[in-house]
């Protein structure tokens, strides 16, 4: 195999050996073919004899444990009607050695551990394997350094969780001058390091970016195609080797999952099968679950065939997700794929749909597609990068549309979710929706979906989340009048839009939806948070978003009066201050059942000041029950809003949590893109700008692993 | 009440009710075997000392009412699973690391597969954050790794985590 690999690789620049090169190929590939099958009959019988043999031992273990304890009773029994009345422990004893005698079964008894091979707890397969499953990537890259055992135990695991291992051209101007592959540095430092092959490599999952042609990505494909669980495709728009990506899906990739394309040209063919003579359909994807077509900027012509011959050889296909960002024609682009759908036998399989473009007629076809078997679990339209503001006004679509989409899908949708900047999907009204259990919006105006009855309409509805600035009024969303009362009994996660922060509201709240462990909030004052501690005492997790237009909230978090903040603030002997003595109203440290506490405090140039030092010492410093603390600011410049003292003080006290305080510089981008009387909302409801930031500029403070 | 006496490997009997210790696998597939007639049946544990019996069995009592775990939505991207460890369980667990190894073990014996996961997410902790060489340390776990193959294994760690 190396040795292939090398000649293909020395060949690979010359135009000579085109030919024979091909030949060579193509010859390898039949006799992989022809390995693999054999094999996977192989194993197949293999896998088929152990589990035969499996039953088999599990039976006969059962057998053994029903006799053991049969006997044992037999003798108890026996004992008990002849000699003793009752069994005493030296007695039990006895029978109990007996019992190993003549069985000879169980090793010595446990009284002090060696921990030898075989009875070391954490070398026991069930039990490695449940630590293993908890460990994190980052444990799990120490663990296999472990020894032998916990290596090969680690590998599914670690396969599963590694990140995507991105391989891409560096200097693809590198082919002109040396004449050598362009597979890149990258490319070859990877194959070079994972020698091992399939068995050791701990990665599943890739990304290929901006290789012109497949025969750069042929050893790779070679070598590590079976073990492929997730490609992201993004070529240059001249990859057009459809042969090539065939193959790359048919010959190597076979046990493919998750597949995303990037690179457009190929979609414009108009088969997936031009220019072989295969049929279609007569080889499959079996694994493939999930198919993204995304990111593709500029139109394209999307051929139906095309990805009509895709959706047809892969059977199990569970979710569809088209995003793309073109404006002109992007429902039509989703309107290929609907069409093509339509052409398509077993709709059932697909239960996930999420497209970012949405028409009137893109509903009607769904309808259609409802007709023929579709039964959708989620569906999600999004036409907003929460990032970017709108571009224009589009048309709205008709509410009978959703309505009637809507319907189709009621006894099956379980998880609505519609984010949308253009308010194209409006006033339309739900039917009753028996399955669904989880309704998502965010949007930029309100939505119009007259008042809703949660009780009726969403029986089973688990989790709601409205984000909006002033777009869900209260009488259309919490209804006192169409509800009775409690209205969402299953409703675990609530997320409440901006705006709300009326102290006479959460009460209203915790008896509509008594359930409630999961909140989050945009925006609060301190009469706020006082009620909502009192509404809800068995909050699990909690996450605020809060901006400087709410001022300082030391109070609401810490039941102290703000008089009193104010004083102990001057006085700076937060040590000294006991609690009890200062405290007035709820505080966040009587949410007792308070795991996972987040806070992001986001200002415009302004410093912070929302939480400070009398927060820190009287309330985080307190909640010891607390898994995960998470402190960001935002948009702030210079330093946290916790003095140095406080946050060890902090970290002192919650010795069981993880910590993260830090400091994100925004460099003022809500200023920047934004009117004055917008910036409440964009402060509030928009994700602000940070991953193109240098990492210099994130301050952290993180607890010191000892 | 049907009640059934767990003999400890100690030699201890311990009555204990059905009702409890109905989360154990290993013991429900005894009790459905045996038939329950008597309430002087014995199951014998050779595994389980005394101690981690009793130990096993408050656990138990305490979490006789535990509903099966709801699944969380699908298709948001694949969350750990991380089920939070209550307060009552995380002062349950507080023990020495030779009386943990030995809930464990009796854990995975019994096959109750809550507490198993509760002292294994402890071991699991109690990993974050060490190198290897502490982790074989900590718990006695001998290294048969070559230099060569840690060398190697630490080259294609370098490549599973985002740069």
């Amino acid at each position: 195999m190396e040795n292939w690999l090398e000649k293909m690789e020395s060949s690979s620049g010359d135009e000579e050996d085109e030919d024979s090169f091909e030949t060579l190929i193509e010859k390898l590939r039949s006799s992989r073919k022809k390995e693999a099958r054999v094999s996977e009959e192989k194993m197949t019988m293999l896998e088929t004899l152990l589990r035969q043999q499996k039953t088999e031992l599990e039976d006969l273990r059962k057998a053994v444990r029903v006799m053991k304890a049969q006997e044992f009773q037999r003798k108890a029994k026996y004992e008990e009607t002849s000699s003793a009345p009752s069994l005493t422990s030296s007695e039990s004893e006895e029978s109990e050695s007996d019992f190993d005698d003549d069985e000879g079964i169980d090793t010595a008894p446990h009284t002090s551990y060696s921990y030898s091979e075989p009875s070391h707890p954490l070398l026991i397969d069930t039990i490695l394997e449940n630590i293993i499953r908890q460990l994190s990537l980052k444990s799990l890259l120490t663990a296999r350094l472990v020894c032998r055992k916990w290596t090969k135990f680690v590998q599914p695991f670690l396969v599963a969780k590694s990140d995507r291992v991105i391989l891409e051209v560096h200097q693809p101007w590198k082919v002109i001058n040396s004449g050598r592959s362009s597979g890149g540095h990258k490319l070859s430092k990877f194959l070079q390091v994972m020698r091992g092959g399939i068995d050791s490599c701990p990665i599943s999952k890739f990304v290929l970016r901006h290789f012109d042609s497949f025969i750069e990505l042929e050893p790779f494909f070679l070598k590590f195609g079976p073990i492929i669980k997730s490609l992201d495709l993004n070529f240059p728009k001249m990859f057009n080797e459809n042969g090539a990506f065939r193959r790359m899906l048919f010959d190597y990739a076979t046990y493919i999952e998750n597949l995303r394309i990037e690179c457009c040209k190929i979609m414009e063919l108009s088969h997936f099968w031009e220019y072989s003579n295969l049929e279609p359909g007569s080889l499959k994807l079996n694994c493939l679950k999930t198919l993204y077509i995304g990111n593709i900027r500029g139109s394209i012509q999307l051929n139906k065939n095309w990805i009509k011959d895709f959706l047809r050889m892969s059977p199990n296909l569970r979710k569809i997700i088209l995003q793309v960002h073109f404006k002109d024609n992007g429902h039509i682009f989703v309107q290929t794929v609907l069409e093509s759908m339509l052409e398509v036998s077993n709709l059932e399989r697909i239960k996930f749909l999420f497209i970012s473009s949405l028409s009137q007629e893109n509903l009607q076809i769904l309808v259609k597609l409802a007709e023929k078997g579709l039964q959708l679990k989620t569906f999600k339209f999004q036409d907003i990068c929460l990032h970017h503001v709108a571009h224009g006004v589009e048309e709205s679509i008709s509410p009978e549309a959703m309505s009637n989409f809507l319907q189709t899908q009621s006894e099956c949708l379980e998880g609505l979710k519609i984010e949308q900047r253009s308010n194209r999907v409006r006033g339309f009204l739900f039917p009753r929706m028996t399955e669904l259990k989880h309704l998502h919006f965010i949007s930029f105006d309100n939505l119009n979906c007259g008042n809703l009855n949660y009780g009726y309409l969403f029986p089973k509805l688990e989790s709601l989340i409205l984000r909006g600035y002033n777009v869900f009024p209260k009488l259309q969303y919490f209804s006192p009048t169409v509800n009775t009362f409690p209205a969402g009994v299953h409703v675990r996660k609530l997320s409440l839009p901006s705006g709300i922060r009326e102290p006479s509201f959460p009460p209203f709240l915790a008896k509509m939806f008594p359930s409630v462990c999961e909140l989050e909030l945009r925006g609060a004052s301190n009469e706020f948070l006082q009620s909502i501690w009192e509404s809800w005492p068995r909050l699990k997790k909690l996450k605020m978003v809060l901006s400087h237009f709410d001022g300082c909230l030391d109070s609401g978090l810490t039941g102290v009066s703000e008089q009193d903040c104010f004083r102990i603030r001057n006085e700076q002997n937060f040590q000294q201050v006991r609690i009890d003595d200062v405290k007035v109203a709820s505080s966040i440290v009587d949410l007792k059942d308070l795991r996972d506490l987040q806070i992001e405090c986001r200002s415009i140039w302004v410093p912070c000041h929302i939480i400070t030092d009398i927060s820190g010492y009287l309330a985080f410093a307190g909640m010891s029950q607390l898994r995960s603390l998470k402190i960001t600011e935002i948009g702030v410049p210079e330093h946290f809003d916790l003095s140095e003292n406080c946050i060890k003080y902090i970290h002192e006290n919650l010795c069981d949590a993880e910590i993260v305080l830090q400091i994100m510089d925004d460099h003022g981008r809500w200023r920047l893109e934004l009117e004055e009387e917008e910036a409440a909302v964009n402060m509030y409801e928009t994700e602000p700008l940070l991953e193109d930031h240098n990492k210099d500029k994130i301050y952290q403070f993180e607890k010191n692993v000892d | 009440m049907p009640f059934v006496n767990l003999e400890s490997s100690d030699g201890d009997l311990v009555k204990v009710d059905v009702d409890v210790i109905k989360c154990s696998v290993t013991i429900n597939a005894l009790i459905e075997h045996l038939g329950l007639e008597d309430d002087n049946e014995v199951v014998p544990l050779q595994n389980v000392g005394t101690e981690t019996l009793h130990k096993v069995l408050a656990w138990a009592k305490h979490h006789k009412d535990d509903l099966p775990s709801v699944d969380d939505d699908e298709d948001d991207p694949p969350r750990e699973r991380r089920t939070d460890i209550t307060t009552w369980d995380a002062n349950f667990i507080k023990m020495e690391q030779i009386q943990l190894f030995d809930l464990i073990l009796a854990a995975n014996y019994l096959d109750i597969s809550g507490l198993l996961d509760l002292g294994c997410k402890i071991v699991a902790d109690m990993i974050k954050g060490k190198t290897a060489d502490e982790i074989r340390t900590m718990f006695n776990i001998v290294n048969d790794l070559t230099p060569q193959e840690q060398e190697q294994i630490r080259k294609e760690n370098e490549w599973c985590e985002e740069k």
